[in-house]
């Protein structure tokens, strides 16, 4: 099902290059399978241990145009190209977090803005934001196009067969499908990435499920549950594209705690901002807090552990994003929520036990701030709509 | 260096702005925004421009996301929001004068909708019905033109829906209403399940704006043969509605200035989805079938004004809207609407 072609190499500068370092090598070997393994196996191997999202994002700006000249034009080393793009669509993702966080700042009313500048100042942000994420998008668009290339049709008939080097490309490949129709969102669908994109990573994700640890259980711990998170984000954003009377929230719930475990939290920062997108402020708080805590509990996954910093910095915005919001500044701990520190904790009130009641008297029904008499919506037809002179008969001309 | 500068500049402008600013702070309004894409939806990008804007109305306003429009609906009725921004069919229970905008075939064109959304931004009169009781109207942008998608591209004549299965939504009166007027057979559906029926074949028909044709991948229920009806069924509306005691008092008035300025790059995102149809998907409608099913519309939204689910006055405005547009119009010598 391998679409990509598997030319045999000439004799190779594989020597000469381990001397000369990994950059000469991806230049020297001029072969693209050649580059793809040495790309997957040293390099993308040694980053994923270092969990530094702006030093990879970087690495993957700078190899982008080596990469791409290190093989012929017509043939290029495509796994190897889309890990590029796809991280340094990270460095773009990183810029457009900071631009809507200062967007968030401007709106905030703890910042107390006059009306004027802060329009201005959010306008600003978000359009520095839309810039941001239009580059992003257009770095992970190419990326799954590679992918595309790599791997087939991806969501469409079966499965590729993925050797063990191809399977991090693949999953990349899904990641970027994922990012780059968020962020074209985002940026006020400039490049037009169709939509749809979204149901073919999901049905792409079912490749990505196995059981290779021969415990009976098909599922995507190999891949940090993210196979399974990223089916229930975009059934929860598509109203009617999951099974039916699966609730995708719970599915994010649960696999977001399975991959707790794995020590890379991948699943857990997808629940958070698919929460947050769709407004669930209520998934958003708790699943922030599971975040944290799991943080503590599971240690850091030494191989992968540049995907656990990059689901961090995933849920680490949503929460700043709540803490501007409600208090001008970012969030102080990972883990705590904006108001929760004022609340007294538990204990703390001497006069809250039996039945809560107010210890100077008061019995509640006298309450004068209570009782709300609510809005309902009076029947009253409306008026007649033609007073005289309104000129019914020439509606607005055409602009 | 540059941006710890940076920061001590952020700062400084913030502390300047906090000065100035304290004595005219406001309580903070929540609209409750239904865009089925969340925060990340054309139409909630659109609403936060709108929301900068209404802070030089006196009015700041916090949009909150909802993908799910009933819930917000209920949040609004429920005084957790203080405005609400949804589909005009689901709001129609506050107000069936601007819901009405939405009817059968009432507005055939994006040049109609456009034109009634300029009027009422004009005509005091004409925005006097968007108030009833407490809530008032305050926004109508467009959310597409409604077509219909048919899995067999033969069906385009009124007579030929007879016998057909029709997906419909189970919170619409008028599409069953009609569906049943030409002998089709309604089969209830919601958001969810519309697409999944349409795509495995469990009905005929479905009607949809644009929007919703790549998330949905409704290519694949239209298959080889099928293809999507060039003839409006109805045009989508987002409406934005508020507790109107809540807003200042003039707020109706440059609301609907705001959307009327800005209808056309709302119109622009709907383009788009309308663009990603492929052409050869289109059914385009002869002028003679064109004038039947006008004439089918026309009947369903008059029994519909006499059962109360369209607003007779409202019907009446868009009737002089498409006269005034096209005058050779056959309904232009009748009284009906």
């Amino acid at each position: 099902m391998l679409s990509h072609a598997q030319t045999p190499c000439r004799p190779s500068h594989v020597t000469s290059t381990r001397i000369a370092g990994i950059g000469a090598a991806l230049l020297l070997s001029g072969c693209a399978s050649k580059i793809d393994k040495l790309t997957v196996n040293r390099v993308v191997a040694r980053a994923l241990t270092v969990p530094d999202v702006d030093q990879s994002c970087e690495i993957g700006v700078s190899l982008r145009s080596p990469l791409a000249a290190a093989t012929k034009e017509e043939k290029p080393a495509r796994k190897a190209l889309l890990i590029s793009e796809a991280t340094a669509a990270m460095c773009d993702e990183v810029a457009a977090w900071s631009h809507e966080l200062d967007r968030a700042r401007a709106l905030s009313s703890a910042t107390g803005l006059p009306p004027q500048l802060r329009a201005i100042q959010a306008k600003d942000a978000g359009y520095a934001a839309d810039r941001s994420h239009q580059r992003a998008a257009a770095r992970y668009d190419r990326a799954w196009k590679h992918g595309l290339v790599s791997f087939g049709d991806i969501g469409e008939g079966d499965c590729p067969k993925l050797k063990s080097h191809d399977e991090f490309a693949y999953f990349i490949t899904l990641v970027s499908g994922t990012q780059s129709v968020l962020h074209d969102s985002n940026s006020g669908r400039t490049l037009d990435i169709p939509q749809e994109r979204l149901l073919k990573v999901v049905r792409g994700a079912e490749c990505l499920r196995g059981d290779p640890d021969d415990d009976g259980t098909v599922d995507g711990k190999k891949w940090f549950y993210f196979p399974e998170a990223v089916q229930a984000a975009a059934w929860a954003t598509i109203p009617g594209s999951g099974p039916e009377g699966v609730d995708p929230w719970d599915v994010l719930e649960e696999v977001g705690a399975k991959g707790e475990g794995t020590g890379v939290r991948v699943a857990r920062g997808l629940q958070v901002t698919i929460a947050a997108n769709a407004g669930r402020e209520d998934i958003v708080a708790e699943a922030i807090v599971r975040h944290a805590a799991a943080l503590d509990a599971h240690e850091q996954s030494a191989s992968h552990a540049l995907l656990d910093r990059y689901a961090f910095l995933l849920s680490l915005h949503q929460s700043d994003l709540m803490w501007i919001a409600e208090e001008g500044y970012r969030t102080p701990a990972f883990g705590e929520l904006p108001g929760a520190a004022s609340a007294p904790a538990e204990g703390d009130d001497p006069f809250g036990g039996d039945g809560g009641g107010d210890p100077f008297g008061g019995g509640g029904d006298d309450d004068p701030f209570g009782g709300d008499p609510g809005a309902e919506p009076t029947d009253v037809p409306p008026s007649d709509p033609f007073p005289a002179g309104d000129g019914p008969d020439s509606p607005a001309q055409e602009p | 260096m540059i941006r710890s500068l940076s920061r001590a500049f952020a700062a400084l402008t913030a502390l300047v702005g906090l000065s100035a600013a304290t004595p005219a702070q406001a309580n903070t309004l929540t609209i409750c925004a239904y865009d089925p894409a969340g925060k990340s939806g054309d139409f909630f990008r659109l609403l936060g421009d709108y929301a900068l804007e209404a802070g030089s109305w006196g009015a700041t306003i916090e949009m909150k996301a909802y993908t799910d429009e009933e819930t917000a609906a209920k949040d609004f009725e429920a005084g957790q929001c203080d405005g609400v921004v949804a589909t005009g069919v689901r709001l129609q229970r506050f107000n069936n004068y601007p819901s009405t905008m939405e009817a059968i075939g009432a507005l055939p064109t994006y040049s109609s909708i456009r034109s009634m959304v300029k009027s009422v931004s004009k005509y005091d009169g004409i925005r006097k019905g968007m108030s009833k009781g407490t809530v008032e109207t305050v926004g109508i942008i467009p959310a597409g033109a409604v077509y219909l998608f048919v899995r067999d591209r033969e069906i385009d004549t009124v007579a030929e829906l007879a016998g057909k299965r029709v997906a419909t939504m189970d919170y619409d009166k008028a599409a069953p209403y009609m569906v049943n007027k030409v002998g089709g057979i309604v089969v209830p559906a919601d958001l969810g399940s519309i697409g999944p029926k349409f795509n495995n074949g469990d009905v005929d028909i479905c009607y949809m704006s644009a929007v919703g044709y790549g998330p949905f991948e409704l290519h694949r229920g239209l298959g080889a043969g099928g293809g999507v009806i060039k003839a409006p069924l109805a045009q989508a509306t987002f409406q934005v509605l508020i507790h109107k005691d809540k807003f200042p008092a003039d707020f109706g008035a440059k609301s609907h200035a705001y959307w009327a300025a800005n209808f056309d790059k709302a119109l622009s995102a709907v383009r788009k989805a309308d663009a990603q149809i492929p052409a050869g998907k289109w059914i385009d409608i002869p002028p003679d079938r064109l004038a039947e099913w006008d004439a089918l519309f026309q009947d369903v939204r008059v029994e519909l004004k006499g059962k109360g689910a369209y607003n007779g006055t409202m019907l009446n405005l868009m009737k002089k809207t498409r006269c005034y547009q096209d005058k050779a119009r056959a309904e232009c010598a009748d009284n009906r609407e």
